[in-house]
């Protein structure tokens, strides 16, 4: 059985990250968090504002300096150079010895040497290394009292092949230097601080707003469909976006529910007809002699079956209506020439059967919506009038407009729908213990609803005593 | 984050040794005994030549020449070379500062 591999000592393994700080190995959990992917980005933007700050103060106070460093040496210099011009070498070392000597600032630096380079005055113990250039300015690393410091120097040549550097200590320069390197250190130890902290903060803040989201969407994958997310009433962006979440579930879950009763009603009320179909077939196969025979039950199979194709494509209507396809066929219409052709033409049918119609409506009554879907929703309140109508009853279709508001009411003098079952005429398939005896499918008024719904209006159905007064409550267009 | 550590590094290089740099001479206990005694001897011309227009505004001067001296040397001697120095370099400048004949 071969070995594992010797796992790599600790110290080497940290070695090799912290050289690729990209490599680090965190908890997966931790990178993946979006709170302390913010943090982290805040915190590298407020460390690149402190750097840009410690890195400006550092050019500009280092930069007076200089100038002021700068300006001194130039001063000096030029005393210099007039006591050499006016008494020569012993002037100049004399008077470099007064200036050592009265230098209460302690930060003066001379150094004369001749051609050979050996000092004649001046406070350093040798020529510095690296000054080789004459009359050029050079920074360079000095040791007082055994502690380093820094200074600023400038190289004279003198004629005779005498040197002279004049220069000063800048030692608060280097101060300055530790100071800023210290702030620098603190920020980045305070960036780190509050990073870590604010990292912390909003992962829990956003971790406490997601949570219930989370939650909600896992339990609707999970298949319970009635959850919704709850609102922390704040109104925040987490409160839209949970509101934005539950209005898609709502609506999921009413096309879901739309889909089962569909199914179910087709697989219910369906199956009738077509078995009943079925049946005839069967029945004209097994014992229909004649050609006649035959012919009249296929006739009447035929007849069955365009029922059928009718009331599939009223559920398709109904269900393309309900998913809002339709909306973009709307436009501005006048609805009163549309109930005048529905007026002639049910009138007509009315009259026929001896009953009373009657059609009420203002001239022009402007709505925004699709024509042709309105005109099919009154038509089969008016389809359901006739049917129901006692011999010699009265039908009225009334139209009005009450504020934004546009009514259209049929009303009839039959049985009426009881309070009880109101609610649920209007689901697809449903008919009424009185309507057994009539055709129909009991698809008209789910899709008078359907249309309704489209426009944002209502259907209410309502009692005539006697019979029954339904209408469409639909919002006028505004002007 | 390196990079702030790198930017760090190169603000405290002024700090790393290098064993070939200049040293500076007027920091040491010899120069301290070398200005104590240009001072001492100034003070002794001081002393013997004989008092100009003014000696009431040099007497305090001269009082205050040899505190600074005396200070100077003390500091020295106990190690605290740098503090004596200016001590003495301060002595040095008031003497400078009024010359014993009036003479500016
Ligand atoms: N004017 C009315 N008077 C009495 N009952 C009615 C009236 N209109 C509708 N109903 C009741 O509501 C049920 C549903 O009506 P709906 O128009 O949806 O179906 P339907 O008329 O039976 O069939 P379809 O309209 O599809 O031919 C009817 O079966 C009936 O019981
Ligand atoms: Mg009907």
């Amino acid at each position: 059985m071969p070995a594992p591999p010797p796992a790599l000592p600790r110290a080497r393994r940290i070695g090799i990250a912290s050289g690729h700080a990209g490599r680090l190995r965190w908890p997966r959990g931790l990178l993946r968090s979006a709170g302390l992917r913010f943090a982290g980005l805040y915190a590298a933007l407020f460390g690149l504002s402190a750097l840009a700050l410690v890195l400006f103060l550092w050019w500009d106070t280092a930069a007076l300096l200089d100038r002021q460093v700068d300006a001194a040496i130039r001063a000096d210099a030029q005393g210099l150079n007039e006591r050499w011009e006016s008494g020569g070498l012993p002037a100049l070392i004399l008077t470099i010895r007064e200036r050592l000597a009265e230098n209460i600032d302690d930060d003066a630096i001379y150094m004369l040497v001749d051609n050979t380079g050996r000092r004649l005055a001046g406070n350093l113990d040798r020529w510095p290394p690296g000054i080789t250039t004459d009359d050029d300015w050079y920074e360079m690393p000095i040791v007082r009292d055994r502690v380093r410091s820094l200074a600023r120097v400038h190289n004279f040549a003198l004629p005779g092949g005498f040197h002279l550097l004049v220069g000063r200590d800048v030692e608060a320069r280097v101060k300055l230097r530790r100071i800023l390197t210290d702030a620098m250190l603190w920020a980045v130890l305070v960036v780190a601080g509050l990073g870590g902290l604010g990292a912390f903060l909003v992962r829990s803040v956003l971790r406490g707003m997601l949570a219930d989201i989370s939650r909600t969407t896992a339990a609707i994958g999970a298949g319970d469909l009635t959850r919704r997310v709850r609102l922390s009433g704040r109104g925040d962006e987490f409160d839209r976006l949970a509101e934005t979440i539950n209005d898609m579930l709502e609506r999921i879950s009413r096309l879901m529910e739309g889909v089962r009763a569909v199914s179910n009603a087709i697989a219910h009320d369906l199956r009738t007809p077509i078995t009943r179909a079925r049946t005839r077939l069967e029945d004209a196969l097994a014992h229909a002699d004649a050609a006649a025979d035959l012919r009249a039950a296929i006739e009447r199979a035929e007849a069955d079956l365009d029922g059928i194709v009718a009331v599939f494509q009223a559920i398709l209507r109904i269900a393309e209506i309900e998913a809002g396809a339709r909306r973009s066929a709307f436009s501005p219409f006048d609805l009163v020439p549309v109930l005048g052709d529905l007026a002639e033409l049910y009138g007509a049918v009315a009259e026929e059967r001896g009953l009373t119609f009657i059609f009420r409506s203002p001239a022009a009554l402007m709505l925004f919506g699709d024509r042709d879907m309105i005109q099919q929703a009154v038509a089969n309140l008016l389809d359901n009038a006739l049917k129901f109508s006692p011999p010699q009853g009265e039908i009225r279709l009334l139209a009005e407009s009450q504020g934004r508001i546009v009514r259209i009411t049929v009303t009839d003098q039959g049985p009426g729908i009881p309070e009880a079952e109101r609610a649920r005429v209007t689901e697809r398939f449903y008919r009424g213990e009185s309507a057994r005896t009539t055709p129909g499918s009991g698809l008209g008024l789910a899709l008078a609803l359907a249309v309704a719904q489209l426009h944002d209006g209502t259907l209410t159905l309502t009692d005539n005593a006697p019979g029954l007064a339904a209408t469409l409550n639909l919002p006028g267009q505004e002007d | 984050m390196g990079s702030i550590l790198l930017v760090a590094a190169w603000l405290a290089i002024g700090d790393a040794p290098a064993d070939d740099a200049a040293q500076v001479i007027t920091d040491t206990p010899d120069y301290c005994a070398q200005l104590r005694a240009e001072v001492q001897e100034e003070m002794d011309v001081a002393a013997t030549a004989k008092p100009a227009a003014n000696p009431e505004a040099r007497a305090p001067m001269l009082a205050e020449v040899d505190s600074l001296a005396k200070e100077g040397g003390r500091l020295c001697a106990a190690g605290k070379v740098r503090g004596g120095i200016i001590r003495l370099r301060r002595a040095l400048t008031l003497m400078h500062e009024s010359p014993p004949h009036g003479g500016e």
